[in-house]
């Protein structure tokens, strides 16, 4: 059983590929384990893209459990197909089911953002949880800094056009590479890699006066 | 006529979106780019954009009440999930039940039809009577704790070793627990509808109880989802007076579950977690299998 994934699924886990086709043809057989191990490998980035389309934090619990119960309760429709079409770089892995249950995603939050549109959406808030709880290693200064960096970071990605915006909260938040942001929302890869980069020059204009680049650039 | 494709004309934004691309992929899998940044500054900034934002993400699911967000919803899901799938069977079986339902006998006997007798037991030593033991729940000092589970001796179905006074035990942290025949004898007996989830229970169990300490999270998780099928099939598929004995089964091994459970000695918040989780969802299952326990004793 492949173990829990809070990090990227790049082109170095290529082997894991078969491993989830093996466990998606299990769920679809109604293996609980298999569903489990799905949940623990989508759980992470499932949540963060539901947290970067939606205002807080119980909305996006409440819509990741939804989206893989939904995508679980569907998957006997789901085949496992390589569309050639989709692949022009071959280095890049291409994971059917993530492209699928991400569309899954996206449709159920355009559909939630249809019952909810008058919500705020710069509204990033974590009063739940003091944030000294959440990591012990790092101090409270570090916490806040961290806190902050990602309330800048979800007010920019708000600032974006539509299009650039879909791509960057599926290629960092729902940890995806270009290929399967490029089947999730039906477009070519080459001009995903475009509004990839046309926002995140977009995304430095916003953020420059934020944050440091220059310092996250000498930290690499 | 142009040997190119209109899709496959490069202009210098797609050379430079392919460029960056491939090096914010890099950056995200190495955690490095090899771009100087004197080289080419432009890359080099928006490559700080993508890390600012991608730190950002690691930073959402760091936190403590994602991990704890990740445990419940992973046990919902699979409960619903279960409840689904075994609904489907439940009216499957309703049909071929109310067709044979007249021939069926009632007839229980009281021996059959016992409670299972769950003794844990706290004493010293690796010895103890277990008909005796069953009665008490007297912790005593001991860092050695001996479990046992025994089934009444009343059961039709009792075997030798589970009057075995001097049970195998099973050493994990320092406590020695002693389920194991029990669960053997479990896994042995029941060849009904819960026979294939009691044999993943069993599994599951065996599996902890062996790694100790160095038990993984997906072993805790493997026994927390069949645990969470359990219940669901004693609610959506209740074996009825015939098979009480079942029940008293699943009491047994769900408490032995819960023994092993907390026989795990960590320090890791994912494991912790893990044997969190394990026991809601124990204590779910225990519950439901009490209350048909309760249920049926009452109708008799």
């Amino acid at each position: 059983m492949p173990a829990h994934k809070g990090t990227s699924h790049q082109p170095d886990e290529g082997s894991s590929l078969s491993q989830e086709r093996e466990l998606v043809e299990l769920a679809s057989a109604g293996n609980q384990r298999a569903i489990g191990a799905l949940y623990d490998i989508y759980v992470v980035p499932l949540y963060r893209f539901c947290l970067s389309k939606l205002s807080n934090e119980t909305d996006a619990e409440d819509l990741t459990e939804e989206i893989f119960l939904k995508a679980i309760t569907s998957i006997e429709k789901f085949t496992w197909r390589e569309t050639k079409r989709k692949r022009d770089d071959e280095s890049s892995e291409f994971n059917p089911f993530r492209a699928w249950l991400f569309r899954i995603a996206r449709n159920q939050i355009i559909s939630t953002y249809r019952k909810k549109e008058t919500r705020s959406r710069v509204d990033v808030h974590y009063e739940d949880e003091p944030v000294w709880i959440a990591d012990q290693a790092a101090g409270p200064a570090e916490l806040t800094e961290r806190k902050f960096l990602l309330e800048q970071a979800a007010a920019a990605i708000d600032q974006l056009p539509e299009s650039q915006r879909d791509v960057i909260q599926l290629r960092f938040m729902g940890d995806m590479n270009v290929n399967e942001v490029a089947a999730t929302l039906g477009k070519e890869p080459g001009n995903v890699r475009v509004l990839q980069h046309k926002a995140l020059k977009n995304l430095r204009t916003i953020l420059a006066g934020e944050f440091d680049l220059q310092g996250v650039e000498s930290q690499r | 006529m142009s040997m190119f494709k209109s899709s496959d004309f490069l202009d210098e934004e797609s050379v430079q979106a392919t460029r960056l691309d491939e090096n914010l992929n890099k950056l995200i899998t190495d955690g490095e780019s090899d771009i100087d940044s004197r080289e080419d500054p432009e890359l080099s900034e928006l490559l700080a954009v993508g890390e600012v934002l991608r730190n950002a993400a690691d930073d959402v699911t760091a936190r403590s009440s994602f991990k704890s967000f990740h445990m419940r919803s992973r046990a919902a899901i699979l409960q619903s999930v279960g409840e689904a799938r075994f609904g489907k069977r439940v009216s499957v079986l309703d049909s071929l039940r109310q067709k044979i339902g007249s021939a069926r006998s009632t007839i229980v006997s009281a021996g059959a039809a016992s409670l299972a007798t769950l003794a844990i037991v706290f004493a010293f030593g690796a010895s103890s009577d277990a008909n005796s033991a069953a009665q008490s729940l007297e912790p005593k000092e001991s860092t050695d704790l001996q479990v046992t589970s025994t089934v009444s001796t009343q059961s039709a179905n009792l075997s030798q070793g589970e009057n075995d006074s001097s049970p195998a035990t099973i050493r994990s942290s320092g406590v020695i627990i002693t389920p194991n025949q029990l669960i053997e004898s479990v896994a042995v007996s029941n060849s009904g509808d819960y026979a294939t989830t009691l044999e993943g229970v069993t599994e599951s169990l065996n599996a902890i109880v062996s790694a100790g300490d160095a038990v993984e999270v997906d072993e805790i998780r493997q026994l927390t989802d069949y645990l969470a099928q359990l219940g669901f099939d004693i609610r959506l598929n209740p074996p009825g007076n015939n098979n009480i004995d079942d029940i008293s089964k699943f009491q047994d091994v769900i408490a032995a579950s819960v023994v092993a459970l907390n026989a795990i000695n960590t320090a890791e918040p994912e494991v912790l977690s893990a044997v969190l989780a394990g026991k809601i969802v124990a204590e779910d299952s225990m519950g439901i299998a009490t209350r048909y326990v309760n249920l049926n004793l009452a109708s008799r």
